[in-house]
């Protein structure tokens, strides 16, 4: 099988992680959110409306690969 | 910092560049002065790359003074999305990036951003070292356990055992026998999703740098209504160089001929679960 990033569970995928992964900053120079560092709780809490919302097609997910 | 806060509760600085992710310029980008990015960032914005003096790194950027934030869902998802499109540009251009979670926003000017790569120039090659030439690949495992459980109903000697006492007992020994039952059942079925899962973790760690597993239902994901995730039974974050996607699918493919196993490998991704932190006191 080859890898995707066409289907639509893989954007909810991208999505979860896209709020819980990647380099984290700490440093004084960091702007936050009502002391919640990053990421507003509404946010996450809305992430299973996203995961519902379909309408993908004016993205161009399915990439060739690099290298 | 200097910075206001608004009455709900929002702060804006005067200056400050939303963060997308990080970009080695020791290759692609070293011929150009200075970097440059053709894409728009989260609502149009423009986009730029921010070079450091002390190491060949730069930061993709763009102006802002207030992380994002809004309960309206489809903003939110062009957010995320066009935040990941950034991303997916510079890895064009400039190799294998650092993302940056999303809405991360830096206080100052691109003089403030490049200082902060300056002191920050160690960490940031070292997290490079870790990625260069890889990328991220997620798989899940999903396994659907009734045909296994029709088996082991029909071939367990501990269940062939207690299914006779049961033919053999009266209501109140029936009660506890049937309880007794359908613990063995489910502990071969966890047995066998252990298994899988570490059959699943060891085939990939021998193709990939990297590997880790991410909890089968994280808390945002927790809250998703998809009925695959009853079944899931192992999600793996696999750092590893294109060129093995074909091996890694084969061997996804042997994984995926067992019954009532369903493998879905998603990639080429930026390597989100591959980076930690930048700290500034390191």
């Amino acid at each position: 099988m080859q890898p995707t990033r066409a289907d639509d569970h893989a954007i909810v995928e991208l999505l979860d992680v896209l709020l819980e992964r990647g380099v984290v900053v700490q440093a004084d120079i960091v702007v936050t959110v009502a002391d919640v560092p990053l990421i507003g709780i509404s946010l996450r809490a809305a992430i299973a409306g996203i995961a519902k919302m379909t309408e993908y097609d004016d993205y161009a997910w399915d990439r060739p690969s690099p290298g | 910092m200097s910075e206001s806060a608004a009455a709900d509760g929002t702060v804006a600085v005067d200056a400050g560049r939303y963060l997308y992710c990080l970009v080695s310029l020791d290759g692609a980008g070293e011929n150009e002065d200075p970097p440059r990015l053709d894409t728009t960032g989260i609502e149009g914005a423009p986009v730029t790359v921010v070079e450091s003096a002390a190491a060949p790194v730069g930061a993709v950027v763009h102006p802002r003074r207030e992380p994002f934030d809004s309960t309206d869902l489809t903003k939110l998802r062009d957010w995320l999305l066009a935040h990941q499109q950034v991303v997916d540009a510079a890895g064009d251009r400039f190799g294998t990036p650092l993302p940056v979670r999303f809405d991360t926003v830096l206080e100052g000017d691109d003089d403030a951003v490049a200082a902060w790569l300056g002191r920050n120039a160690d960490q940031v090659a070292d997290a490079f070292d870790e990625v260069a030439g890889c990328w991220e690949y997620r798989v899940t495992l999903s396994w659907d356990s009734t045909a296994f459980e029709s088996e082991q109903r029909a071939t367990d000697a501990q269940l062939s055992a207690i299914d006779r006492r049961l033919d053999q007992s009266g209501d109140g020994k029936r009660f506890l026998l049937e309880k007794q039952y359908d613990q063995r059942v489910r502990e071969l079925v966890r047995e066998r999703r252990a298994a899988l899962q570490s059959d699943l973790v060891d085939r990939l760690a021998e193709q990939g740098r990297q590997v880790t597993e991410r909890p089968v239902r994280s808390d945002a994901a927790a809250s998703l209504d998809v009925e695959l995730d009853d079944d899931a039974v192992a999600q793996v974050a696999l750092l590893a160089p294109p060129d093995r996607e074909s091996e890694i699918g084969s061997s996804l493919d042997e994984v995926a001929a067992t019954p009532g196993v369903d493998v879905r490998f998603t990639g080429p991704w930026p390597p989100y679960t591959f980076t930690t932190q930048i700290t500034d006191d390191a």
